[in-house]
């Protein structure tokens, strides 16, 4: 092209059939992406295989090895796009948003709403197929757009929305807008060409290492009129109580908390009265204003930090990739 | 016919040109939408409609028009669009200002033939864009202007009729006998076959 086109790194972390294929690997997700002429017309690409699987299965190791990858090539492309699985886009972007805080590179996370294991009549399979590399493809365009322009956050692309990856919420109504902002705000819209708001450039010191993270964490959830009764945390690292929008809260909990020595994250939507009495347990932050994928994501990258309560505490108060709003 | 008409705007020597281009598509009863428009001719409802059903809005128009003599990232941007789309595209650039790299890509083997490059000069390029559309429709309406005088004597119970139907809207009583006779004339079958 006549205008330097900007070099975008391209990375596959999600199911085969997400491009039509039963297998990928290096090779042929290289042979895909030449193929595809579009993006060639946008941008100058090139193709990074990371994983391959059912989405439920990527896990944190894969998406440290995706943070290592963007990390390692932070220097000779101008911004990055991953095919991620629609399962757990938002734990992997949101993780993204703290490892590669201070990247100052667009990174931009877009998935296809079709589901590749759906069963379906003959017929219907082949506008299924259709569908899905339509929205796949035309999901590509606008994220490598969107990476080619000056942005310094991680965010996600589906549809003609682009959201905030550690603000985003799966929106379920009938649209290919698959995520919206929990503050009801966008980072951009696809519209003629991508309008984009001017965003507050993360305040974080450009990275010269990969912060660590520690995913070895238990999950439970709570819910009002139970007695919640905790596992054996011997090998964990920290655990996460996920409550709902409810003020309840058993002593029986509070006594079990207690008697941890490792940090405890509570996400939930309670008053300030509760709050308050919750995070003066012994080794406890109190995490409302976020959503749970990214305050799991955080709580991870945080414990990678440090496992001091006072220093978790802070961490948790601060705006670090802008997830706080 | 709703055409997307693109130029980049920040280059003096197209914004000079982008008017001619622009006076073609003008000239044809055509719906344009384009960011060289002060409004951008956009219809705020469809374009709404298509963003929350997550489209790409333009899947609403039937082709776009580009000029392209200087290349842009927004025009890879549309043509990328258009080709996934698989709609019609017309890019245009100046005789002897070829943008090489884009003819290079255009010239390619699996480039939809619906995509087409072409030069022009002041002379040429009203053929061209018309060429383009008629490829399109079959049929684009020019634009013609009433330039033939005509005095009509009415009956008072017609005029009567004519100030009756004419009353409240923005319409003048010619311009709603004009239209009555154009849908008169599209429907003949007899005078279009003749016509043509």
């Amino acid at each position: 092209m006549v205008f330097k086109q900007k070099k975008i790194c391209l990375l596959f972390c999600a199911e085969p059939e997400v491009l039509g294929q039963k297998n990928i690997n290096q090779a042929s997700f290289t042979r895909w992406v030449d193929g595809f002429l579009e993006l060639s017309l946008i941008a100058d690409i090139k193709a990074e295989f990371i994983w391959q699987g059912n989405g439920l299965d990527s896990d944190w190791k894969t998406w440290q090895k995706l943070a290592q990858t963007i990390h390692k090539n932070s220097s000779r492309f101008d911004g990055f796009v991953v095919i991620h699985s629609l399962d757990n886009i938002l734990y992997a972007s949101s993780l993204m948003s703290y490892m590669l805080s201070g990247l100052k590179k667009p990174v931009v996370f877009t998935c296809t709403p079709v589901e590749p294991n759906i069963k379906f009549s003959s017929t219907e399979g082949e506008i299924f197929k259709d569908f899905s590399e339509l929205t796949i493809m035309a999901n590509l365009i606008n994220a490598v757009q969107t990476a080619c322009m000056d942005l310094d956050s991680i965010n996600i692309l589906t549809g003609s929305l682009l959201v905030r990856a550690n603000m985003a919420t799966r929106d379920f109504t009938p649209s290919l807008n698959l995520f919206s902002q929990f503050d009801d705000q966008s980072v951009g819209q696809v519209g003629f060409g991508l309008n984009i708001k001017p965003l507050k450039t993360s305040n974080q010191p450009r990275i010269s290492q990969l912060s660590r993270i520690e995913p070895d964490v238990q999950i439970i959830d709570f819910f009002p009129g139970t007695e919640p009764e905790l596992p054996n945390l011997e090998n964990k690292k920290g655990l996460v109580i996920r409550s709902g929008q409810f003020n309840a809260w058993p002593d029986s909990l509070s006594n079990q908390i207690r008697k941890l020595d490792i940090p405890v994250l509570v996400v939930g939507l309670m008053d300030d009265n509760r709050a308050k009495e919750v995070s003066k347990l012994k080794n406890t932050i109190v995490a409302r204003n976020i959503i749970f994928e990214s305050a799991l994501a955080k709580f991870v990258w945080s414990l990678g930090q440090t496992n001091d309560i006072g220093k978790l505490n802070k961490l948790f108060k601060q705006n670090i990739a802008g997830e706080l709003g | 016919m709703r055409i997307y008409f693109y130029t980049k705007l920040d280059d003096k020597q197209t914004d000079k040109k982008y008017q001619q281009v622009l006076d073609v598509l003008q000239g044809v009863d055509i719906q344009i939408t384009s960011n060289v428009l002060s409004d951008g001719g956009i219809d705020k409802e469809l374009t709404k409609s298509f963003f929350e059903a997550g489209l790409s809005v333009l899947g609403q128009f039937d082709a776009f028009v580009m000029e392209v003599t200087e290349v842009d990232q927004q025009i890879s941007y549309f043509l990328a669009q258009a080709i996934l789309q698989k709609k019609p595209v017309l890019c245009l650039y100046q005789k002897n200002k070829s943008p090489r790299s884009l003819l290079m890509f255009l010239k390619q083997k699996n480039i939809p033939r619906s995509i087409k490059i072409k030069a022009y000069t002041d002379s040429s390029l009203s053929k061209t864009v018309m060429d383009f559309l008629y490829s399109i429709e079959g049929r684009v309406e020019e634009i013609e202007i009433p330039s033939i005088r005509f005095t009509l004597r009415l009956t008072p119970q017609l005029d009567k009729y004519l100030n009756f139907v004419t009353q409240g809207k923005k319409i003048t009583k010619a311009d709603y006998l004009r239209e009555m006779l154009k849908n008169k004339m599209t429907e003949n079958s007899k005078f279009q076959k003749g016509s043509k």
